[in-house]
């Protein structure tokens, strides 16, 4: 006999579904599925484990050493001198090391993270450090898309900061009670119009929006910082302290409402293609986009050696080893 | 900041004019908290649902800050889910008018599992000696870690010593030294024990005990190695963040302390007690949740006198008595199931203790009362009974694909198959899967232990042996570079074996030539680079070192395993070995194959380096791999869940089926320890006095259980092999009687498939 027949005035149940809201972040979320959607699918949504840890590791070390700085400096006032960076170098290096971050060519990378700091520190020196308000700000909200999605938004600003452009000498005006968005670039500043700047300058704006939703109201310009401009030695010797010779060094970018706009309705839709990406049945999920993605990305990128977005590795997937 | 009367008018506005709590849920809702709440929530009465409320009112009506409220569940899944909710409700309110409810930020509640809010708060405060540590991922990756740093424990060849915490092996009534494999697996349980309990270390010294003097080094080394390779598992970390809040930083952090609310109280260990009343900075503002006929997790250090003892605890901690809040209402099950439930728990001789210095459950806990819509005049538990495990298996399949033909359900993922172990052997449940893949229902079982058969898999570590060891090394006996020799167990030999073998098959069909050459080749290259001692690593041609996880993606990158990694069964199974092999060499040499020159001239593998592949990285996944889950997804849609009434906690299925209940938890190092270890702990809610340890297993046996059945909504089926033993599982009739009997449970109106 058939269980039914032992259930007389059995109802039958709706299917309940799972309620999850998902947390985006523009760098490790947004962006990263915009440059390329393989790559973060698998990656970031399924989690395989990626190796390719070098890009982090300077980054990070240049992040670790001026958190460092800052943190001594508010309880010291003091800034260290070159020995004292290099010093504060090697101290992260060695925690980045033990905790398993791989690098190559450490060496160097130490001795131009410890440059670049000492020189930015030169440059801005106790007037920056003393008007930061916190580092790793951390801004979480919760959004919802233009279908109605609901999702939580979040970021982490490296340094929130008084006003500090007279004290600078920057190419722009503030006022004293201004509140900036700080962010640290260990590279050069890219191209104008190139694809990884209008990303950093992306990054800003949604940031800038997170700040205002937390906060009621826009910092008053977000600041890119690109560490890796001071690495120019001839420049460095003829400026003699004076940042006005290091024009790219800075990158304000300001908190325009319709640019911000555009860049949170940006943001809502790539949570939405998100979202449909993760509904797709497993095979059909994370293909390989249909734009160009760039080749230091594909390079790097652990699948590269059978992707469609880079034919070429196909051949050297035949190298032994 | 509104008055509670208008919170509640908005919360009955967003519900069509109806307040969505009973008053036992509004009680703990309208909390004041001049002392700590104590809710002892039985299953399916809505403790999500009230603590979502409660914390709303905190923000709201009580002007908490959101981010002065600690929010703690057990599980990410749980998080996300209470996250979600939260979201939620607050719309909710927003929808319904509430004005203030626009201005609040949910999202700065410190919401997550309280590992995850350790890590965070220790890296956003940047507490020095926690800074860019990294945490052990699990005990896997702990073993891995003893492993690597040779911990003593490892050599201890005292089988007394093993012996008594019940880690020796025990094989024809004889006893046996533990593998060393075994060994980690042993020290890990150890030591965390000893660091969520804050054991004395030199108590276990002075103890005169030769066995805990040789703990107390070993443990201490494993700290100090944890120290230095800046590296902690969970237990540590958890004891970093206690002392974080002692420190001054931590003090100024802390502030007047926070609001803190946790959830599934019954599973927390003595260090998450001690951080729990450290956050309240000594403060009433304390919430726990709970209930303790659902504590699961004494085989992870948790202890269920935390919840049964609160009101001690609070008067040691905070001076204070808690106020207690029972919520009663059963707003899942049928009421069938809730009177089954209920009689299973009250009246079951292992939950009956008469000396009033213990407790077994929590003081004065009333009996669910049925409040669900679901009341089919059906007998809603049902009993399937054959002499072979073939035999149920047959049936269960058969009733499942009933209910969904007859429309009786919509989906299979309605159905839970739930189970002590979910392990797919003969033991346990094989006999039950292959009855579903016979009946063709799509089921999914996550914890199966089975992912390293999968072909795939076994295939990538067959080709990586191939690679690094075409001679086939494994299955000799080892000449290690200290001298000693050493021989692989041989199951593991089998094993790698096997997945050579089936490498090696796979290539023979000569369907997959470009696998071929790239093998061939890489083979050669091996074998055929002068071996330079300057630079003893395998290299790419590029002069890269080469690792275990560069091979592995360039084998995916090929056919077969390029469209392995497309199948949702294969790719998963894949990206657990990549994980787990991105944790190891983590721990090993940053994954880099080192070479020596062998006794031929040609160049080889290294010795350790493959010794390690082979002996640690392999040996720690061959005899049971499970598969990889999703955090978001407590329940996989389309099929059947297939589950440890562990996982299955929270959750809740049209159609529950507890099969094999003969296979029930036993006596194991987690009873013995807490035995053990109880003369080293200080601790100021230690129990003066425990139950005796049959008793503690008997207890863990029926909470298991209580679990199972309080899944179900409309149907419990409990399906098996022998009634007769299953006296434990199914407890007593209300005047005290066995009713492991057919004839005793019909008379309890429960029906015979």
């Amino acid at each position: 006999m058939s269980i039914v027949n032992h259930l007389p005035c059995w109802t039958t149940p709706y299917k309940e579904a799972d309620i999850a809201i998902h947390t985006y972040s523009t760098v490790g979320d947004i962006l990263a599925y915009q440059r390329c959607r393989r790559q973060y699918g698998f990656f970031s949504v399924r989690k395989y484990n990626s190796p390719a840890a070098t890009q982090r590791y300077f980054g990070t070390l240049m992040h670790d050493v001026l958190d460092q700085i800052n943190r001594d400096f508010q309880v010291t006032g003091n800034l260290p001198n070159q020995q004292g960076v290099y010093d504060m170098v090697l101290v992260a290096h060695n925690r980045l090391i033990r905790s398993g971050v791989r690098t190559f060519n450490a060496g160097f990378q130490r001795r131009r993270a410890a440059l670049l700091i000492y020189r930015f520190i030169q440059l801005f020196g106790i007037p920056f450090f003393s008007n930061i308000q916190q580092t790793e700000y951390r801004l979480n909200r919760a959004l919802v898309t233009h279908t109605g999605r609901d999702y939580i938004l979040e970021g982490i600003v490296d340094v929130l900061s008084g006003a500090v452009s007279h004290a600078l000498r920057l190419p722009y005006s503030t006022e004293p009670d201004d509140v900036e968005i700080w962010d640290y670039k260990s590279g050069q500043v890219p191209e104008q119009g190139s694809r990884e700047l209008e990303s950093y300058k992306y990054q800003m704006r949604v940031y800038a929006e997170l700040y205002r939703q937390q906060t009621g109201q826009y910092p008053a310009r977000a600041v890119l910082i690109f560490l890796g401009e001071l690495a120019d030695d001839p420049r460095w010797n003829l400026a003699n302290g004076d940042p006005s010779m290091f024009p790219r060094l800075v990158l304000p970018v300001e908190p325009h409402p319709g640019r911000i706009a555009v860049a949170i309705q940006n943001f809502n839709q790539t949570v939405e293609e998100i979202e449909q990406e993760r509904i797709l049945p497993y095979a059909q999920q994370w293909q390989a986009p249909s734009h160009a993605v760039d080749e230091q990305t594909c390079r790097t990128c652990e699948l590269h050696y059978n992707c469609d977005r880079y034919p070429q590795g196909r051949n050297e997937r035949s190298i032994p080893l | 900041m509104i008055s509670l009367l208008n919170y509640f008018l908005a919360i009955q506005k967003a519900f069509n004019n109806e307040l969505p709590l009973d008053l036992d849920q509004q009680a703990a809702v309208e909390h004041t908290f001049t002392e700590p709440l104590w809710i002892i929530a039985g299953p399916g009465t809505g403790k999500t649902h009230t603590l979502v409320w409660l914390v709303l009112k905190r923000i709201l009506v009580d002007s908490v800050p959101a981010d002065r409220i600690v929010l703690t569940t057990f599980t990410r899944k749980a998080a996300t889910e209470l996250r979600s909710r939260l979201l939620r409700a607050k719309q909710q309110l927003v929808s319904s008018g509430l004005r203030e409810a626009e201005e609040i930020d949910v999202t700065q509640v410190f919401l997550g599992t309280l590992h995850s809010l350790c890590a965070r708060i220790l890296r956003d405060q940047r507490y020095e000696p926690t800074l860019r540590i990294r945490v052990l991922a699990d005990e896997r990756v702990q073993e891995y870690f003893l492993r690597r740093t040779r911990n003593p424990i490892l050599d201890i060849n005292d089988v007394t010593f093993w012996a008594r915490f019940r880690l020796a092996r025990y094989q024809g009534g004889q006893t046996y030294l533990p593998s060393r494999a075994k060994r980690a697996e042993g020290g890990c349980i150890l030591f965390n024990r000893i660091t969520e309990n804050g054991a004395d270390l030199n108590a276990m010294r002075t103890s005169g005990d030769p066995h805990f003097a040789l703990l107390a080094d070993a443990y201490e080394q494993y700290q100090q190695n944890l120290q230095q390779d800046l590296r902690t598992d969970q237990a540590t970390l958890q004891r970093h963040f206690l002392t974080f809040l002692q420190s001054p930083e931590g003090q100024t952090w802390l502030g007047n302390g926070m609001s803190v609310v946790v959830d599934e109280y019954q599973d927390t260990n003595p260090v998450q007690e001690e951080i729990y009343f450290a956050l309240t900075g000594g403060l009433p503002d304390f919430t726990v949740v709970g209930d303790d006929d659902q504590s699961l997790y004494r085989f992870r250090g948790a202890t269920v006198e935390s919840l049964i003892d609160f009101d001690r605890a609070c008067l040691d901690y905070i001076g204070i008595a808690p106020r207690a809040v029972y919520l009663r209402e059963n707003r899942r099950s049928h009421n069938g199931i809730v009177e089954w439930v209920n009689r299973f728990i009250q009246h079951h001789p292992s939950m009956i203790e008469l000396n009033p210095l213990i407790r077994v459950r929590a003081p004065g806990k009333p009996a669910l009362v049925a409040r669900s819509p679901i009341n089919g005049a059906y007998q809603p538990v049902q009993i399937i009974t054959r002499s072979r495990d073939s035999q149920v298996g047959a049936e269960v399949s058969t009733v499942i694909q009933d209910l969904l033909n007859a429309g009786y359900i919509t989906d299979y993922s309605q159905v839970a198959l739930l189970t002590f172990s979910t392990s797919e052997s003969n033991w346990a449940i094989g006999a039950y899967i292959d009855a579903l893949d016979n009946a063709g229902i799509p089921y999914i079982n996550p914890r199966s232990k089975a992912a390293q058969n999968d072909t795939a898999l076994l295939e990538i570590l067959g080709a990586l042996s191939s690679i690094l060891d075409p001679i086939r090394r494994f299955s000799n006996t080892w000449t290690l570079p200290d001298g000693t020799t050493f021989t692989l167990p041989g199951r593991l030999v089998s094993y790698i074996q096997e997945a050579t073998n089936a490498f090696q098959q796979r290539i023979a069909t000569g369907s997959f030539p470009d696998l071929e050459v790239y093998i061939n080749d890489s083979i050669t290259t091996v074998s055929g680079t002068p071996f330079d001692p300057s630079n003893p690593y395998l290299l790419q041609a590029g002069g890269q070192r080469t690792t275990i996880s560069s091979l592995f993606f360039k084998l995916i990158a090929h056919s077969p395993y390029s469209d392995a990694i497309l199948d949702p069964a294969h790719g998963e199974r894949l990206k657990v070995i990549n994980q787990l092999l991105a944790e190891y060499e983590s721990l090993y040499d940053e994954g880099a194959i080192k070479v020596e020159q062998a006794l031929s001239g040609q160049t080889q593998t290294e010795t350790w380096s493959l010794y390690n592949l082979y002996a640690v990285f392999a040996e720690s996944y061959h005899d049971g791999l499970n598969d990889s889950e999703d955090e978001d997804v407590s329940i996989v849609p389309g099929c059947v869940n297939v589950m440890t009434i562990h996982q299955s906690k929270g959750l809740q299925f049209e159609v529950v089926f507890i099969i094999k209940p003969e296979n029930t938890p036993f006596l194991g190092t987690a009873h013995v320890l807490e035995d053990q270890l109880a003369p080293y702990i200080n601790r100021p809610t230690q129990p003066l006095l425990r139950r005796s340890i049959q008793l503690r297993v008997e207890e863990d046996i029926v909470r298991l259980f209580f679990v199972g059945y309080s899944r179900a909504k409309r149907l419990l089926i409990l399906a098996g092999t022998n009634l007769a033993r299953w006296d434990t599982i199914l407890g007593r009739d209300v005047h005290g009687q066995p009713i492991n009997n057919q004839a005793s449970l019909i008379g309890l109106n429960v029906n015979f498939l």
